[in-house]
């Protein structure tokens, strides 16, 4: 079992998931890959849980897949963010930034 | 055109369930290698991957439910963008090519338009209901006697059926009648119906203000209360609320206006403007032999029709016991009002509406052959598009959405059409067609109209949707470079429509050419009178006033005398019927036979003045005319037509014989027989073409009371004239306000006029029947010309080869010719069999032709093949006139 500690912070899976394929497309396995390495593995994602978020997140039309090569010259479904990803995105950083001064306030002054 | 957007490449496309299937392994056998590397064996890789990844399955079953959902709502807006898509197509393809798109439109507006036209009017008439409560409940009851079905019921019939029936809710009987209504000045002739107290109730409509009259109402004495028409209420009141209470004048007597009724129970255009009490006296309750009530009954619920007429044909058989004398051979027929009210109209009208309906059949073949002409030229499209990945469904779809676009243009246009069609159809249609007036593009019609363009366009579509579906992406790919379509199979489906066209044009034109056949002989038809200068108008007099014979006659004498001294008269004369309006009968026995039923020989009778036959151009064939000396108190006399002499007397001398019955009457037939002094020819007297009738004539002077009761003391006042007889009318009123000014003068017509008017209506049946056969024979023309231009231009490099070698433009010509020939030949063969079997629903609107005159039939056939001849030789001349270098180079 994962560290409770190391879980995902409720709600910050679908932001992470935006910055990651907004960088380029990926497929699933890659964004897995990329989320452990850039949050120095502080977060710790299960990985069935990534999947139902990205159809979720393809039904809202934030980010788009089709069907391409992989590494290994196999099918594979690849993300791409769209337009309306990248909007919501952009408000999703900025929310957060709110809402980490706002705690980092309280929580860090002595 | 972009042909990536409408057809997307799809080289590989997953269902959900593989996709989210595939995904998932993908994943962990990429993270189970990323730990083999790691060092673990493959077995122990895969399990740490399992147990990194969590719940597989309710990973999978989430991301399926999402993806599946997904997919449906996208494949509902694909469809229609698709169908968004295919509807800009088809209007850009109809843009794109205007030649096309108006010939369609306009071959199918004509059809559409025509058949709306038509259906808004056998809606109007036959289809709506009659707008009172329950109308289905409603029937009317006929006297029956003999081969007579529709005869009049007399008072103690009706009386006596009333007593005994327990079939019927309400019943009323009622007469209509022409009523005198007294004004300031002058007077004038309006029209009413006296009828017994249920009427109403009978019909279960209620006054808009007032009240109707009931049974409480009808009974001599209470009798003097009137209930308006909305139409006369508002013409003769302004719709003045305030007329409840007041009295007008009717036939000399004053009536007290107790209701107005809404306009709704305003069944007819040349409707009644007043109801008023019939109030049947204790004699007239008694009386079986006077046949002249309408009766109206209303069903009782859960009773059929059929068994009111068990019942009245019981309580008949009662009467013929009761009364053996007037009831001898009488029975009732009970039939639903609404077939009644309707009667011959519906079955012309749908008669019509089959010719409509043949017209649009045609304009949907020609269309067809448009578009399959379109499909050939379109094949190429087609087959890339499928190339590219269309589906055959999806080009079906998209070739019926092209359909469905031209047939909504041409409902449109079709709609415009039929609503100025409708205008046209109510100003020249004959008098008296029941709710004609209230035919209009409401909302049935515009329904029947958008179904029919649907209809027409699944029909027209669907052959060339049948083909596109069918065509092989190869060959037609191949073939489109060589300039030749799948010839055969196609060339069938045009022949066949050809010939359809053909037959059904055919039909439609032996209709038309049997009721101008028809036509020729009614004019040829002598109506055994001489119309031409002949001047007539009735007048009536008011019973109240001219109670006796004697006065009535002194009257009519008077206007007669007066009409006479009218600068330009030549004769004038006065009587009781002219032909083309009204009659009566009478039952007439030889003398020396015994007045028993079987020895009646039941004939028009015509009240005359001396003088009718002069005025009418009647030649005296036989003995003499009336004279003055032909008196009241002087021996009875009487004048027959020949039928009737032939009738009564077979190959003997009629004048000298006597004859029993009619008026005056006795219990003595004996002693007021009738000498017959003269013969004068059979008249057509509903119009030449109506049959003849056993006719006699009595003079006016010798009528007694019942008789002046018969004539209503409505006559008509005759003149021959050497002016203009239409310009006799001012002369003729100021005589009749010199006898008496209260007398109305109406019904002016010459006496050419009313004969015209009895074939009105043939004459505007057999108009709509030839410019329908007229329409469809040039909208076969057209098709059979495109066909025949679309075989030829498909065989020019043939005909290149063939004037090459040596053929002449005779043999080319011949070539071309030949092939449209076949189909309508077969078509004419075909059309003439059928036309055979359809014909017949015309027989009883033709004189003198039989539905399958051999005349028409032949004439009809020439005429079409000659039309398709010439079709044809259009299109063939010019393959025939190409160069064989330019027909081989265009054939490449």
């Amino acid at each position: 079992m994962p560290d409770p500690s190391r879980e995902l912070l409720h709600g910050t899976l679908e932001p992470l998931i935006l910055k990651c394929v907004a960088l380029t497309p990926r497929h699933g396995y890659a964004i897995a890959r990329w989320l452990e390495d850039a949050t120095g593995d502080v977060l710790q994602i299960e990985d069935g849980s990534l999947y139902p978020a990205l159809y979720r997140m393809e039904e809202r039309g934030w980010i788009a897949a089709e069907w391409g090569t992989s590494d290994l010259g196999r099918k594979a479904k690849l993300y791409r963010i769209t337009p309306a990803g990248r909007r919501r995105l952009t408000a999703v950083v900025a929310e957060w930034a709110r809402f980490a001064s706002a705690i980092s306030k309280v929580l860090l002054s002595v | 055109m972009d042909f990536r957007t409408r057809f997307p490449l799809r080289l590989w496309r997953p269902t959900v369930d593989e996709e989210v299937d595939s995904e998932l392994d993908f994943h962990l056998e990429m993270r189970t290698r990323e730990l083999m590397r790691g060092g673990l064996t493959e077995p122990e890789a895969r399990r740490a991957a399992l147990v990194r990844f969590g719940d597989v399955r309710r990973a999978r079953r989430a991301c399926r439910a999402i993806g599946r959902q997904r997919e449906q709502r996208m494949r509902s807006t694909q469809y229609f963008s698709e169908l968004r898509q295919d509807a800009a197509f088809a209007i850009r393809q109809m843009l794109a090519a205007p030649a096309f798109t108006s010939i369609a439109v306009a071959t199918l507006a004509l059809g559409i338009g025509a058949t709306t036209a038509i259906f808004s009017a056998v809606n109007a008439v036959v289809l709506r209901p009659l707008p009172v409560p329950e109308p289905d409940r409603l029937v009317v009851v006929n006297e029956v006697w003999r081969d007579m079905d529709r005869g009049a019921v007399s008072a103690g019939n009706f009386v006596d059926m009333m007593a005994d029936q327990a079939v019927f809710d309400a019943a009323a009987a009622l007469t209509p009648v022409s009523m005198t209504l007294a004004r300031d000045e002058g007077a004038e002739r309006i029209i009413g119906v006296k009828a017994t107290g249920d009427f109403f109730r009978t019909y279960r409509v209620n006054a808009a203000l007032g009240r109707v009259f009931g049974q409480q109402d009808d009974a001599p004495g209470r009798d003097q209360v009137v209930v308006l028409s909305h139409k006369f209420w508002t013409r003769q009141f302004g719709a003045d609320r305030g007329v409840l209470g007041r009295q007008i004048t009717l036939d000399a007597r004053p009536y007290t206006i107790i209701g107005v009724m809404p306009p709704s129970f305003d069944f007819t255009s040349d409707a009644e403007d007043v109801w008023v009490p019939i109030a049947f006296t204790p004699e007239r309750k008694a009386m079986h032999d006077e046949h002249f009530l309408n009766v109206v009954a209303r069903l009782k619920d859960g009773t059929s029709p059929q068994q009111a007429q068990q019942q009245l044909d019981r309580i008949a058989s009662d009467l013929r016991t009761r009364f053996p004398k007037d009831d001898a051979d009488r029975g009732f027929a009970v039939s639903p009002m609404m077939q009644s009210f309707v009667g011959d109209y519906a079955r012309r009208l749908i008669i019509l509406m089959g010719a409509v309906g043949f017209v649009l059949l045609i304009a949907c073949g020609n269309v067809s052959n448009l578009l399959l002409a379109r499909g050939a030229a379109r094949a190429r499209e087609l087959a890339v598009r499928s190339a590219l990945g269309a589906g055959q469904g999806r080009l079906v779809r998209q070739l019926f959405t092209e359909s469905l676009v031209l047939g909504a243009v041409s409902a449109a246009a079709g709609v415009a059409l039929a609503w100025m069609c409708i205008g046209v159809l109510i100003a020249r249609a004959p008098q008296g067609v029941p709710r004609l007036d209230q035919a209009r593009i409401d909302g049935t019609a515009l329904g029947f109209a958008v179904g029919l363009a649907v209809v027409c366009s699944i029909v027209f579509g669907l052959v060339p949707a049948w083909r596109a579906s069918r065509t092989d992406i190869n060959t037609t790919l191949k073939e489109s470079i060589r300039g030749a379509g799948s010839r055969g199979a196609r060339d069938i489906v045009r022949s066949m429509l050809i010939g359809a066209e053909v037959a059904l044009a055919l039909v439609l034109l032996v209709g038309a050419g049997l009721l101008i056949r028809s036509a020729i002989e009614t004019a040829r038809v002598s109506p055994g009178f001489d119309p031409r200068g002949v001047y007539s108008a009735r007048f009536s007099l008011p019973q109240t006033k001219y109670a006796t014979p004697e006065a009535v006659l002194h009257a009519a004498e008077a206007i007669h005398d007066g009409v006479a001294n009218v600068p330009g008269v030549r004769r004038a004369a006065v009587a009781s019927n002219v032909p083309g309006v009204g009659t009566f009968s009478n039952g007439l026995v030889p003398e020396g036979e015994a007045p028993v039923t079987e020895n009646v020989r039941q004939s028009m009778a015509r009240f005359v003045s001396p003088g009718y036959f002069e005025a009418m151009g009647i030649p005296i064939l036989k003995g003499r005319d009336f004279t003055p000396a032909d008196r009241a108190g002087a021996p009875l006399v009487m004048i027959v037509n020949q039928s009737l002499a032939r009738r009564l007397w077979p190959n003997q001398d009629p004048v000298g014989r006597r004859v029993m019955g009619s008026a005056p009457e006795s219990d003595n037939p004996a002693a007021t027989a009738k000498v017959v002094i003269g013969v004068v020819p059979d008249l057509h007297f509903d119009g030449p073409a109506a049959p003849t009738d056993l006719e006699f004539y009595q003079p006016l002077a010798q009528l007694d009371e019942t008789a002046w009761g018969w004539t209503r003391r409505t006559l008509f006042i005759v003149a021959r004239t050497t002016a203009d007889p239409s310009s006799l009318g001012p002369a003729v009123r100021r005589v009749i306000s010199s006898v008496d000014p209260a007398v109305p003068l109406f019904s002016e017509r010459t006496m050419e006029q009313r004969m015209a008017a009895t074939l009105e209506t043939a004459r505007f049946n057999t108009m709509l029947l030839v410019v329908l056969g007229i329409v469809g024979l040039l909208l076969s023309g057209v098709g059979i010309y495109g066909v025949v231009a679309y075989f030829a231009s498909q065989r020019t490099a043939e005909i290149g080869i063939r004037m090459a070698l040596g053929a002449s433009r005779g043999t080319v010509l011949k070539l071309v010719v030949a092939q449209a020939a076949r189909p309508v030949v077969l078509g004419i063969a075909a059309g003439a069999i059928c036309a055979a079997f359809s014909s017949q629903v015309l027989a009883s609107q033709l004189v003198n032709v039989r539905p399958t005159d051999p005349v028409t039939f032949a004439a009809v056939a020439a005429v079409l093949l000659v039309v398709a001849l010439c079709a044809a030789l259009v299109p063939a001349r010019r393959a025939a006139g190409l160069s064989p270098t330019h027909a081989l180079q265009s054939g490449e």
